[in-house]
């Protein structure tokens, strides 16, 4: 069997349109990427940036996490690749339940980790070499959403590092959960993904 | 590999209940989503308690109202 892979589209740091690959399965060779080409890089350059610039997600494993996630139905994973090297990688969860006035209760896709690779991350290297991995990754968990018959919703805690990404994005801010590590809860109405997924048109 | 709702599907006769298929039914509705889609559900939070339990995990129901924390016991 082979993993479903759609063409997507980056911008690189001169602003130009770059061809990219969107799998629906992370694979070995996304894996191996983490591990010799991600964590290098992230370690060389924590060295150059002080220690209050450092991702938060620094420590987050993605081999450890594959063993944890992988088989379970509940969970899907996605990966990003241009010129042959991973660019992003997200974990999502469909089994997660929305927490937003009008739809609580309702089933989302909550979106367990969401990482770009650390070139594509401005605060280890300006100007990054992609930009567009995230909203990438977020459109692949509102249309598995939509295909799950959840509208297109999701949810997810971001790091506040993060926070201004998904404010940026159209989610709805769900204040600060003190159940999850205090981490701040945002979530996309069916509305909102329609937004994100068709920014130029109007909804009624 | 495909997974999910981007594998091709099977198809199984379900036999269900009155009350089972009132339940399935009415979790549906609420939730605005098929029966298939509940049954679906069911399944991976079924696989997804029996994974954590099959690791020596507990799984716990909590109300913060009450601020009460019982353990789901599935025996």
């Amino acid at each position: 069997m082979t993993c479903a892979i759609t063409p997507v589209y980056l911008l690189n740091h001169s602003g130009e349109v770059k061809e990219a690959e969107l799998s629906a399965e992370i694979s070995i060779k996304h894996l191996e990427d983490w591990h010799l080409r991600w964590r290098p890089f992230m370690i060389e350059k924590l060295k150059e940036i002080p220690p209050e610039k450092h991702p938060q997600h620094q420590h987050w494993n993605w081999l450890k996490k594959h063993q944890a996630l992988d088989g379970q139905l509940s969970m899907r994973s996605y990966a990003v690749t241009s010129d042959n090297e991973t660019q992003g990688m997200m974990w999502v969860r469909t089994t997660g339940f929305s927490q937003i006035p009008g739809a609580n209760g309702k089933p989302i896709v909550y979106i367990e980790y969401i990482e770009s690779a650390p070139w594509n991350v401005c605060t280890l290297q300006n100007p990054v070499k992609y930009r567009g991995i995230g909203r990438i990754l977020l459109g692949a968990a509102i249309e598995l959403s939509q295909k799950e018959e959840f509208k297109g919703r999701i949810g997810l805690h971001a790091l506040s590092q993060a926070e201004p990404f998904y404010h940026g994005c159209g989610f709805s801010d769900l204040g600060v959960d003190h159940n999850y590590h205090n981490l701040r809860y945002y979530e996309m109405t069916e509305q909102q993904a329609r937004q994100f997924l068709t920014p130029g048109e109007t909804n009624v | 590999m495909l997974k999910g709702c981007d594998m091709k599907k099977k198809t199984l006769t379900l036999n269900l209940t009155e009350e089972e298929m009132q339940v399935l039914e009415s979790l549906a509705q609420r939730k605005e989503v098929s029966k298939t889609a509940i049954i679906r559900l069911s399944l991976r939070l079924y696989q997804m308690i029996d994974y954590r339990l099959g690791k020596g995990q507990k799984v716990f129901v909590e109300d913060d109202v009450k601020q009460e924390k019982t353990e789901l016991l599935l025996i």
